[in-house]
């Protein structure tokens, strides 16, 4: 169980990345939805011990992360959201070498473990290829083979399904919630679906912190009879977001949707949308008081 | 375009790096203004040493001009703005050019701020109070600006364009570091090339800043020219910066018009790739993975860890070139560096070490500050640091790994010094590796050193945090502070000056010597204090995002605790005790003072002691000597006894000691004056000058009996090598014994002025002083005297003084040996001891005497004794012929270790250095064999020094030298013949002209000088050789007889002066040709010959008529270097015509002359016709280079037909 308490960190130019978060993360996949800029990347690099926060505490079964960062490391897996690779380097030494780090040090067990892990993530055609020769998709699936090296306790993946084509968004898919079995998986992203699919719990993040914590499903349905939807023309947007609390506008089929809010039905046209995790995602960063 | 000018400008303007660049470019110069010094008549600020600190700065701008300049473009691929840019609507050649002088102003504010540095640095060095600094002369614009436009502006365009070009094109920062090696080796080469006269015009090509060019025009100006002359875009000077602009102009263009967008994007794709087709087959294992994180499995993960970061170091292409050009490098040096008078040494072990390791080193010390900062940077720069630092390895294994990986590089560079000294030995047909001293001078010396400047440099990479700065930062600790600390302290403490340990020498007679315990000590100090630099980085390593300085603290301080603590406190504990017991050795049981010290004490004692200058005082009219060598303890126990005498018309009632043996603790341990031990009632133990009250005056006249017993101890290890006696090849002089009067020890007069000390224009006495013509120049202690030795030493060794051995006896396990000198001699005595092999034969006089010729040596050196012994006869052959027979039946050359390389001349023994002859591989020898030519001049010594002794006056000291070198002269004529002695005589030239503008004090002449050895070894030589081409070599030799006759013992009571040397050779001189020797003698004059124009025509009858005209000026010169007035008189001159060079015996290319003749000169232009049989193809005036002329190219010229 990972336990966050108050975590506030303070950029130098005055952005407070992190405010008093509190959380309380089970084994599970764990969804952490939030815009650019929300304070995400800063609170998975903090959990994943390369960053220190200002205050506050961070526990992952009995290890304190602040004071034992490298207990914590024996037991993480941590995908960040920009990294790079030594570009002449094979993916399959590089790994090859992580997982001796990772304390696989029987060289014929790593050596089929990370051919193993190659396998996984579609990666063992090309295991021979420098890192610097790979597209962004094959790099990217080189640092989630990276971050499941070790069968790790906490693992943290921060947007990996960026640049990953829905094939191999799918395996990804299949293979963390596979670990999330055994494991604490934080999945930092800005979509949606991604946490509806997989995970059992989630929070939203906004400026820097946790707006609203629990099941997606019942969050989702919390908004239940409340969000509704309507066609309307393009120019009549303005006109909306000043009677309405507007969630999101958006085109289907070439048409304006809006979706707005209201505990009452708010008459012509609007029809109810149910159980959308995205509503309620818009609904909690633009009014995070209202939970 | 404008924009991006503007763009480039505000991005630089924001950036700190940019400011803190143009801080170091305005500091550096306004530092090395402040404490530049001139000792010589140059003025402190004069035009050439503003050029030479602003031409400096362009050097050391070369890292921020590339800085700047190289990643203007490379910014854009860097941060992969590029793709994005190159869509905007700008044209290639705007970007480009915009680009380009946006940077390039930058680095214009840069110069600008190192002209502005230099001028505050001179400025306030002019208006501090430093006599000793030298004079300043006013504030001259020009004297800046000038060197501002041909040397930083024309160089920051090179390295500017250059580096923008190779960044835009290769997009490698490793590009960068490639292309300001191959600069620097440029520059090291340039440097190299002017110092041999064979191919210094060479040097002009090849240097890409201008400063060795503008050594090269400079080399042979006067200290006024040096003074008034303006830096300008003449001669050579022009040559070499046109060279490189239009260099830089086209590196230029080729960058503007080849730049397409397109180009620099496709650059970047990838060849061929990987792939494998093979199928995956699974297997069971994978499912019971187990994670092991003991102990041991850390040792293992920072064993791997190392491993990695070794080979991504050593299989770097960057990394290869590098050891590729240090080897090239290395080996150019070695090759360059292992001669003496253009005679190859034979590539001994221990002249390979420290050539190879000097050029190795230079390399090794810029690859560990490289790869310092690689592996500090390379996670972050790639950033596989975001996820790699969340890895479970601990910051002890990362850091560690690096620095482990790092010390690996550092054994391979160590071990390389060793390869490529045993291939170059190979490549020179010398198989005696001597493999133990390759590995022990390399891991003593330089692998610590390179152990020093990797923690150094990784430290503060790992502070820095930025590559740049940090590379900056480190060769500024690195070759900055030590100058500094030089400058401006004037210290030589080992303990706080980077890297600093007392040096030694290595000899074939005493090996590496006791040099290496007070080494490893010092190095042992620095690594620890290294060490700690180490632990405290280990804290303030990056890993992960750290966001503010604060934070940084804030982690280290949590890091801080436990292990850390412990093995700061451990390193800083040991490096207290290392430096203590050092501090201890060096400063306690020894003397370790920075160089104000000693001028404050020699000041001090003159205001103290200047009383007794010139008063009378004993003199020493027999001394048998008692010295005990101990070889092993390396100290000395001596006793004289002195038969002392008053010379002088009153009576001496004091006797005043001051001990000037170079071992600081040597100690009068008993003085016995007439039976009666006395004790000093003044003794000056920091000066070392003692003064005793005699029990009963010395009447005039009257003789007594000294007893003195000295003690020279040595303790422990210091900086003063204290070469006088070594474990094997001990050389002191009687200085073993107190000197009995006093001296002055200041003799520069800015120094003097700063301790309030009369400033002297002339250091000896004039010719006309009385007192002085009763004075021995060498030793005034002693006029012509008796002299007996009995020298012990250990058992093995030979002990040798001057004289005949009379007998040799064993006792208590060593060995005595009882010399005797068989005539008078001035009092000047040398000591040696070492393990020998002697080489013995002999030489009869004309009268028959039998004279024994005896050469030892190091049994390792066998190979060119032949040419010693050559030399002995020949000079004694012809000495004794020319002037008087050789007084003695003994003459000895003994080999010395080579820490210094000079040879001296004593009664019958020559103490000769192992480094001046005995390695020299003479087959290799393409100029004159100087084995043969330092010992015809040493022997001559017998002669113009110890036969005819010199008085203590200006100019006296010519006699001993000049003559020596003339006699050396007329050996290797009469060896070589003419021809052989011509690369003899260029090479006094060469050393004259340039050693003028190095003159201590203003330059004199001949009859005058004091301290230029330029003046009476080269000039010398020069005037001599001329006197004795146009009046004849008898004639010369006559008056010289006469001379020595007149002068030789003493027999007249007082000693020659200049003077009487100058009247014997001009009363032999024909009236016509007196001119000369009074040129010669008297004054400073330079030749300006040169022919104009020459045309040929064949004759009717088959004949050549040849009509030339040639240019003859002869200008006399004051002593600072200002043209008096240019002779208006005819002079006699060299005429010639040539044809082809024709090849001697030897292969060597001599000149052909069809018609030589000396001509009687008008100032000006001088227009003959000559027919001769052939054809010329040369005219020339002076051709052979006879006089002094600053330009001999010009001497010649092809005849037209």
């Amino acid at each position: 169980m990972l336990t966050i308490q108050n975590l506030n960190k303070t950029y130098p130019n005055g952005t407070q990345a992190l405010n008093h978060v509190n959380l309380e993360i089970h084994k599970g996949m764990f969804g952490l939805l939030g815009p650019n800029g929300a304070g995400k990347s800063t609170l998975m690099r903090t959990i994943a011990t390369l960053q220190i926060a200002d205050s506050g505490t961070i526990e992952f079964d009995g290890i304190d992360v602040f004071n034992q960062p490298e207990e914590l490391r024996k037991v993480l897996g941590y995908l960040p959201q920009d990294f790079g690779v030594y570009p002449k380097v094979s993916a399959e030494m590089m790994l090859n070498h992580i997982a001796k780090i990772k304390g696989i040090h029987s060289s014929s067990d790593r050596k089929a473990y990370v051919a193993d892990l190659l396998n996984k993530v579609n990666l063992y055609k090309f295991r021979k290829r420098n890192l610097g020769d790979y597209s962004g998709g094959m790099r990217q699936r080189f640092g989630i083979a990276q971050a499941l090296i070790g069968n790790p306790k906490l693992i943290i993946v921060d947007e990996p399904t960026a640049g990953l084509d829905p094939l191999e968004r799918n395996r990804f898919h299949n293979l963390l919630s596979e670990l999330g079995e055994d494991a604490v998986v934080i999945l930092s992203t800005h979509i949606v679906d991604d946490v509806v699919n997989l995970c059992t719990n989630m929070a939203v993040f906004n400026d820097g912190s946790v707006v609203v914590q629990g099941h997606p499903q019942e969050l989702s349905n919390s908004l239940n009879n409340k969000v509704f939807r309507k066609r309307i023309e393009k120019n009549e947007i303005e006109k909306y977001q000043s009677e309405y609390t507007v969630l999101s506008s958006y085109l289907r089929s070439g048409n304006m949707n809006v979706n707005v809010f209201s505990d009452v039905h708010p008459g012509d046209g609007f029809e109810v949308v149910n159980n959308n995790l995205e509503d309620f995602y818009f609904y909690s960063i633009n009014q995070p008081q209202a939970v | 375009m404008k924009e991006i000018f503007l763009f480039e400008l505000k991005y630089r303007l924001r950036r700190p790096a940019t400011y803190i660049y143009i801080g170091l470019m305005f500091i550096i110069p306004l530092l090395l203004a402040v404490f530049a010094d001139s000792i010589t008549a140059q003025y402190t600020n004069s035009p050439n040493a503003i050029v030479g600190v602003l031409g400096g700065m362009s050097i050391i701008g070369l890292f921020f001009y590339a800085a700047v300049m190289g990643v203007a473009v490379y910014r854009d691929e860097d941060h992969k703005t590029a793709q994005t840019y190159f869509t905007f609507p700008v044209s290639e050649k705007n970007y480009i050019l915009g680009r380009y002088f946006g940077s390039f102003t930058i680095v214009t504010f840069m110069n600008i701020a190192a002209v502005v540095g230099a001028m505050i640095g001179f400025g306030v060095g002019a208006l501090l109070d430093r006599p000793d600094y030298g004079t300043y002369t006013s504030f001259n614009i020009w004297s800046y600006v000038l060197p501002f436009v041909y040397l930083l502006s024309f160089n920051a365009f090179f390295i500017g364009s250059l580096f923008f070009c190779l960044m835009t094109f290769f997009k490698r920062m490793s590009i960068l570091y490639l292309g300001g090696i191959v600069i620097l080796i440029l520059t090291i080469a340039s440097g190299q090339l002017l110092s041999s006269l064979d191919t210094e015009w060479l040097s002009v090509y090849v240097d890409p800043f201008g400063e060795t060019a503008h050594g090269y025009i400079t080399k042979y100006w006067s200290i006024n020219e040096l003074n008034t002359n303006q830096l300008s875009l003449t001669g050579k000077f022009a040559i070499n910066r046109l060279l490189w602009l239009a260099i830089s102009i086209g590196v230029f263009f080729f960058t503007l018009f080849k730049f397409s967008y397109k180009g620099f994007l496709n650059a970047s794709k990838k060849k061929a790739t990987k792939e494998s087709n093979e199928a995956y087959v699974p297997t069971d294992r994978i499912l019971n993975i187990t994670q092991v994180f003991t102990s041991k499995a850390r040792r293992e993960n920072l064993l791997s860890l190392s491993k990695i970061e070794f080979l991504s170091i050593v299989k770097e292409t960057v990394f290869v070139i590098l050891i590729v050009i240090g080897i090239i490098i290395a080996s150019f040096i070695a090759f360059q560096s292992n001669q003496i008078y253009g005679t190859p040494s034979l590539p001994l072990t221990r002249y390979m070490v420290s050539q190879i390791s000097s050029g190795i080193s230079l390399f090794s010390v810029i690859i560990l500050i490289i790869y310092a900062g690689e592996a500090v940077h390379r996670t972050r720069q790639n950033k596989t640091f975001e996820f790699y630092d969340a890895l479970p390895v601990s910051n002890n294994t990362l850091y560690l790994s690096k620095i482990i990986a790092l010390v690996g590089v550092a054994v391979v560079l160590t071990l390389l010094n060793v390869v490529v000294g045993v291939l170059y030995q190979t490549f020179s047909g010398y198989f005696n590796y001597e493999l133990g001293m390759y590995l022990t001078y390399n891991f003593t010396k330089i692998f610590p050193s390179y152990i020093m400047t990797l923690l150094l440099a990784f430290f503060i990479h790992v502070l820095v945090n930025n590559k740049f700065l940090g590379h900056f930062l480190v060769i500024l600790i690195y070759i900055g502070m030590p100058l500094l600390l030089t400058l401006a302290f004037k210290t030589s403490n080992p303990l706080v000056i980077f890297g600093g340990t007392p040096g030694g020498f290595l000899s074939d007679l005493n090996g590496f010597g006791h040099y290496l315990i007070g080494e490893s000590w010092l190095n042992l100090y620095w690594i620890l204090a290294m060490g700690i630099l180490a632990t405290i980085g280990k804290i303030f390593w990056n890993r992960g995002f750290f966001s503010s300085a604060k934070e940084r603290l804030r982690i280290a301080q949590q890091r801080f605790r436990g292990k850390t603590i412990a093995y700061t406190l451990l390193f800083i504990i040991a490096f207290i005790s290392v430096g203590a017991y050092s501090y201890y050795n060096l400063k306690v049981l020894n003397k370790l003072e920075d160089g104000n010290y000693s001028e404050k004490l020699n000041a001090d004692a003159e205001k103290k002691y200047g009383k007794y200058l010139d008063k009378p005082h004993i003199q020493v009219i027999d001394l048998k000597a008692f010295i005990d060598i101990f070889p092993k303890d390396r100290s000395i126990n001596a006793k004289g006894e002195f038969l002392v005498t008053n010379k002088f018309s009153v009576a001496i009632d004091t006797l005043l000691m001051e001990i000037k043996f170079p071992i600081a603790d040597t100690k009068i341990k008993k003085v016995i004056y007439n039976g009666k031990e006395i004790q000093p009632f003044l003794s000056d133990t920091d000066y070392r000058l003692f003064l005793y009250k005699l029990p009963e005056a010395l009447q005039p006249k009257d003789t007594a009996s000294l007893v003195i017993e000295t003690q020279a101890l040595t303790h422990g290890f210091t900086m003063d090598r204290e070469t006088a006696v070594l474990g094997n090849g001990s050389f002191f002089t009687d200085a073993i014994f107190p000197s009995f009067h006093y001296e002055r020890a200041l003799s520069e007069n800015g120094v003097r002025k700063k301790y309030g000390l009369k400033e002297l224009d002339y250091l000896l006495a004039p010719r006309t002083d009385s007192t002085a013509l009763k004075k021995n120049l060498f030793n005034e202690d002693g006029d012509y005297m008796n002299f007996e030795a009995i020298v012990s030493t250990e058992k093995g060794q030979t002990a040798i003084a001057p004289g005949i051995l009379i007998k040799k006896w064993e006792d208590n396990n060593r060995t005595y040996f009882n010399y005797k000198l068989e005539d008078k001699t001035d009092y000047f005595f040398s000591f040696v001891s070492a393990n020998y092999a002697v080489e013995k034969d002999s030489w009869t006089a004309p009268s028959g005497k039998k004279v024994a010729i005896e050469i030892y040596h190091s049994p390792k050196h066998t190979k060119n004794l032949a040419y010693f012994i050559k030399g002995i006869k020949i000079a004694l052959d012809y000495n004794s012929k020319n002037f008087y027979e050789y007084p003695y039946s003994v003459i000895r050359v003994i080999e010395f270790p080579a820490h210094s390389n000079f040879a001296q001349s004593f009664a019958t023994t020559i103490p000769y250095s192992e480094d001046f002859g005995f390695a020299a591989d003479f087959s290799k020898a393409e100029s004159y064999n100087y084995a043969f030519r330092v010992t015809s001049h040493e022997v001559a010594h017998q002669w113009w020094g110890h036969i005819v002794t010199p008085s203590k006056t200006s100019g006296a000291n010519i006699i001993s030298e000049t003559l020596a070198e003339y006699a050396s002269l007329m050996t290797m004529k009469q060896e070589y013949g003419e021809n052989g002695i011509k690369s003899f005589l260029k090479n006094s030239l060469d050393t004259y002209l340039s050693g003028r503008q190095f003159s201590f004090k203003p330059e004199r002449s001949l009859i005058n000088v004091e301290t230029g050895q330029y003046i009476w070894y080269q000039k010398g030589s020069m005037i001599m050789y001329d006197l004795q081409d146009i009046i004849g070599e008898n004639v010369v030799n006559k008056g010289l007889r006469n001379f020595l006759n007149e002068f030789k013992y003493n027999e007249k009571g007082y000693y020659a002066t200049s003077e009487d040397l100058y009247k014997a050779l001009y009363a032999v001189t024909p009236d016509s040709l007196k001119y000369k020797v009074d040129d010669g003698f008297k004054e400073i004059v330079l030749y300006e010959n040169r022919v104009l124009d020459a045309k040929t025509k064949k004759l009717d009858n088959g004949k050549w008529e040849t009509t030339f005209t040639v240019n003859s000026k002869k200008i006399y010169y004051d002593d600072k270097g200002k043209e008096t007035k240019v002779d208006d008189k005819k002079n006699l001159v060299d005429l010639g015509l040539f044809a082809e060079d024709k090849l001697n015996e030897d292969g060597v290319a001599i000149k052909n002359p069809l018609f030589f003749e000396l001509k009687w000169l008008e100032s000006g232009d001088n227009t003959f016709t000559i027919t001769t049989d052939k054809k010329p193809l040369k005219a020339g005036i002076d051709p052979y280079n006879k006089l002094i002329d600053r330009n001999s190219d010009d001497n010649l010229k092809a005849v037209e037909e």
